[in-house]
């Protein structure tokens, strides 16, 4: 094997799960991975934990100093990339050098959305992707007795969770008519709601904000048709918007993220992107969609090693999913949960008496295309591979709809284990 | 520390299970202090129609998604002995690694508000000691890998056997264990038929090998033997010959060389028949049998005549080691093959049953299935006889039923009720023998 310069632009989980797959699949190339924070490789899933006290700075971190030295992965901390000139194969580092690469792989992530409300972008609200801000917002939390989230997706309720387990009385201002849209359907989003509700967090929902104001010491947020609401912490939870600035002028396709195919490829030969900046297929077709989530981030950083390696691989397309631990509860999304059309998906929907919760399942013909529930007991990870591998239930969907875990199960042991 | 490629496996024998529950009330009972099975790392599958299938548990993946998903680099495998556990300091319950594992190997528990999986217990996992029909099973393979792993191939790449043929692996095994002082014979038969003649790193063997007569293995063996010993040299000389280097044709070189005592290591790769000319019967061809000599037809279906018991007859010429053995039970194989180097006093014998998809007529890929049928139906018990002591080296505590192995294989495909009964009373009546010599 001819040695090779691997350059990894992001020190993410993509990023890190690829330079991990790297070394092991060849050990003597030279492995580079590129960090834009100054802090040893860490996943941004972790901080709301960090910010609840669940987990200490001190084991946040994915792997000690001596572990990426042992398996030969560079580390280049605290410098994120400005721009890549495919033409000469090169990286610019903030700071003015350079590197050179023989494999480029773009895992550069995403940073939050500011949402466009007046007033907003100039007293700079809180959010919540690096380290840096976890510790903000952390501090600010201590000494505040209440605050303010907008956006009700899963950023949004699990910084309600950490900051009302922190003992503050938290407001969280959704533009939809419910929490987690997308994720669970009204009568799941009411129970996910409920829970909070008795934690001390109020809900707002099909709420527009008309504008922010910040007086020294408390912001106020005017909604519209209701009152305003004041609280001295400010939390924006709208969004993440692929990091991919520096990408201009390149030459890579670019849309609403990097675009890539099913084996993590982008318009440029050798070089490669995955995670939560990157915009790719679907898993049902049609539109190329970024869908920032952990295990995506994990599936494709490996899956751009391997195809960087030269190897053939074939991601199963972005498949929506989510796994929710809420105040000791439970709540799970995946695949297509509320269908609009009702003639082509069947759809059954199972109460489980004293355990606080229901599931659904949604069917295609004989395959499952999607599940959601809360407190189900059911094994996600069958269910995730029971849609992903688009397993037919010939002839067993009734045994599965009145014993859903052990028939999961079975189907595990027939089909994949 | 690096990983290693493998490890101690806790194995899942599904068709063995019989839901009976005892691994969910240990594992519960030796974790949590309570006989409750909704705390058990373990879970069987309950009240489904149809047949068992078998408990579901952590596999201890070679490359687990847990550990790659989990956000705070909670969840590691240890590389010393494979076990994938949690450190409770980090684990911050998100469940994600519920989501990524694909064999429900991981659980949250809300009664004891963690997550919760299988850890093999520290080494000697107690599910397995409860579990009676044999479903669970703690295998440690990996120890024989680990230590052979290193060692030096001595044979070299590119063999032209038929696909799916044992040859290959147990000649490759074989010389790890006997190692450079070596000198093989490898007479006429499939063997030297897929290139094993030949001494050099590019083709045959790195270690010096011949290519006797089919009738003079063991005759020129005892030549080579006695020169190293005049010279005053240890080596170890080794035939691979084929039942019909051994039973038919070699018999008279080989019953001379074991009356004689000469010390000499003759291991029989038996796939009962002459393969490599065309698959015609030889002696150790198994009553029913088809091949291409006797033929299935009108007047014919298959051989009617019982198979050699050679590995007896060998006893009965006095040789001080006799033992059988099998690809599929290479720890037994590797246990025997070391005792037959220590004998000095004679010749050791070892014959070992070589299922062959192109004579037999089973898929390439079933061989070891198929090897292992025929131990696990006592067709071939595994044995040994070690100076007038003989003992099982692997004993069926409930043996398969003998149609499971024939039906594996085309070449029995013809048989009638009648010659299936004959053939279990056959296999049941050596048995018999073997048992009556073991007490």
């Amino acid at each position: 094997m001819t040695e090779k310069r691997f350059v990894i632009i992001g020190d993410g989980p993509a990023g890190v799960n690829a330079s991990e797959r790297l070394r092991t699949k060849d050990s003597e190339s030279q492995i580079i991975l590129i960090g834009q924070e100054p802090s040893l490789p860490y996943s941004p899933t972790v901080l709301p934990y960090f910010i609840s006290g669940k987990i200490t700075e001190k084991n946040l971190f994915l792997h000690k100093e001596n572990y990426w030295r042992d398996r030969r992965i560079e580390l280049v901390l605290g410098k994120g990339a400005t721009s890549i000139s495919p033409k000469e194969e090169k990286v610019l580092l903030k700071g003015g050098s350079s590197l050179t690469y023989d494999s480029l792989i773009l895992a550069p992530g995403g940073n939050s959305t500011i949402p466009d409300i007046p007033g907003l972008k100039d007293i700079r609200p809180l959010h919540l992707r690096t380290l840096a801000d976890a510790k903000e917002l952390k501090r600010k939390a201590r000494r505040a007795s209440a605050a303010i989230i907008l956006g009700a997706g899963l950023i949004g309720m699990q910084a309600a969770q950490s900051l009302a387990e922190m003992g503050l009385s938290v407001k969280v201002v959704e533009l939809m008519d419910q929490v987690l849209p997308g994720y669970f359907d009204p009568k799941a989003s009411n129970l996910i709601r409920k829970a909070y509700e008795s934690h001390r967090v109020t809900f707002f929902t099909s709420a527009r904000v008309e504008g922010v104001e910040w007086n020294g010491k408390e912001y106020s947020l005017s909604l519209k048709k209701e009152k305003t609401l004041h609280a001295p912490l400010l939390f924006a939870a709208t969004g993440v918007t692929p990091n991919i600035e520096f990408l201009g002028g390149s030459g890579i396709k670019i849309d609403r993220g990097i675009i890539v195919d099913k084996a993590m490829r982008t318009s440029i030969p050798n070089i490669f992107a995955s995670g939560d900046a990157v915009q790719a297929e679907d898993f049902w077709g049609g539109k190329k969609v970024n869908q920032p989530i952990l295990i995506h981030a994990v599936d494709q950083g490996r899956m751009a090693a391997e195809s960087a390696m030269g190897e053939e691989v074939s991601h199963c397309g972005n498949l929506s999913m989510n796994l929710f631990h809420f105040f000791g509860n439970l709540g799970l999304s995946i695949g297509l949960v509320s269908p609009d059309d009702r003639t082509r998906w069947e759809v059954h929907q199972v109460d489980l008496p004293g355990k606080r919760g229901y599931v659904k399942f949604v069917f295609d013909g004989d395959c499952l295309c999607g599940v959601m529930g809360i407190n189900t007991g059911l094994d996600p990870g069958i269910l995730l591979q029971l849609i992903r591998r688009r397993i037919p239930f010939a002839g067993d969907k009734k045994e599965f709809l009145k014993r859903p875990l052990d028939t999961g199960r079975k189907f595990m042991c027939l089909n994949w284990r | 520390m690096k990983l290693e490629a493998v490890y101690h496996q806790l194995a899942i024998y599904p068709e063995k299970c019989n839901n009976c529950l005892d691994c969910e009330k240990v594992c519960a009972r030796i974790k949590t202090g309570r006989e409750d099975p909704s705390r058990s790392r373990i879970r069987t599958l309950k009240d489904l129609k149809g047949k068992y299938y078998g408990p579901v548990v952590c596999l201890q993946c070679s490359e687990p998604d847990c550990v790659n998903i989990c956000p705070s680099g909670a969840i590691r495998k240890n590389p010393g002995t494979g076990v994938v556990s949690i450190d409770e300091k980090r684990c911050v319950r998100c469940l994600l690694c519920t989501l990524a594992c694909p064999y429900s190997g991981i659980f949250y528990s809300r009664k004891e508000g963690r997550m919760i999986k299988c850890d093999h217990c520290g080494g000697d996992p107690e599910c397995v000691k409860v579990c009676k029909p044999g479903a669970l099973q703690y295998l440690k393979h990996d120890e024989l890998f680990k230590t052979l792993a290193h060692e030096e191939d001595l044979f070299s790449p590119g063999l032209s056997a038929c696909m799916g043929c044992n040859s290959e692996l147990i000649i490759r095994f074989s010389l790890k264990i006997l190692g450079k002082n070596t000198i093989l014979a490898t007479p006429p038969g499939c063997i030297p038929g897929f290139g094993s003649v030949g001494y050099s790193d590019r083709a045959g063997a790195r270690v010096p090998i011949f290519h006797p007569l089919l009738s003079n293995t063991a005759a020129m063996l005892s030549g080579i033997k006695r020169y190293y010993q005049k010279i005053g040299r240890e080596v170890h000389v080794v035939a691979f010959a084929g039942d019909g280097g051994t039973a038919d044709v070699g018999f008279q070189a080989l019953s001379g060389a074991t009356e004689r005592g000469e010390n000499i290591i003759y291991i029989c790769v038996d796939n009962e028949g002459y393969m490599n000319t065309g698959i015609q019967r030889s002696g150790t061809t198994s009553y029913g049998a088809w091949t291409t000599t006797t033929p299935v037809g009108k007047r014919g279906s298959g051989k009617n005549r019982e198979s050699k018991n050679l590995p007896m007859i060998m006893i009965m010429h006095g040789a001080p080691y006799v033992a059988t053995a099998s690809p599929a039970f290479l720890e037994d194989y590797a246990e025997k093959l070391k005792k037959a180097m220590k004998v000095k006093n004679g010749l050791a014998y070892i014959h070992l049953l070589s299922p062959c998809p192109t004579g037999w007529r089973f898929a390439p890929e079933k061989t070891v299935e198929v090897s292992r049928l025929a131990v696990e139906t006592n067709f071939f018990p595994l044995w040994e006889y070690d100076s007038g002591r003989f003992r099982f080296t692997v004993k069926m505590k409930e043996p398969v039923p003998l149609e499971s192995y024939l039906n594996r294989m085309g070449k029995y495909s013809h048989l009638t009720g009648g010659q299936i009964r004959k053939m279990k009373k056959m296999v049941s009546e050596r048995y018999k023998l073997l048992e009556s010599l073991i007490q």
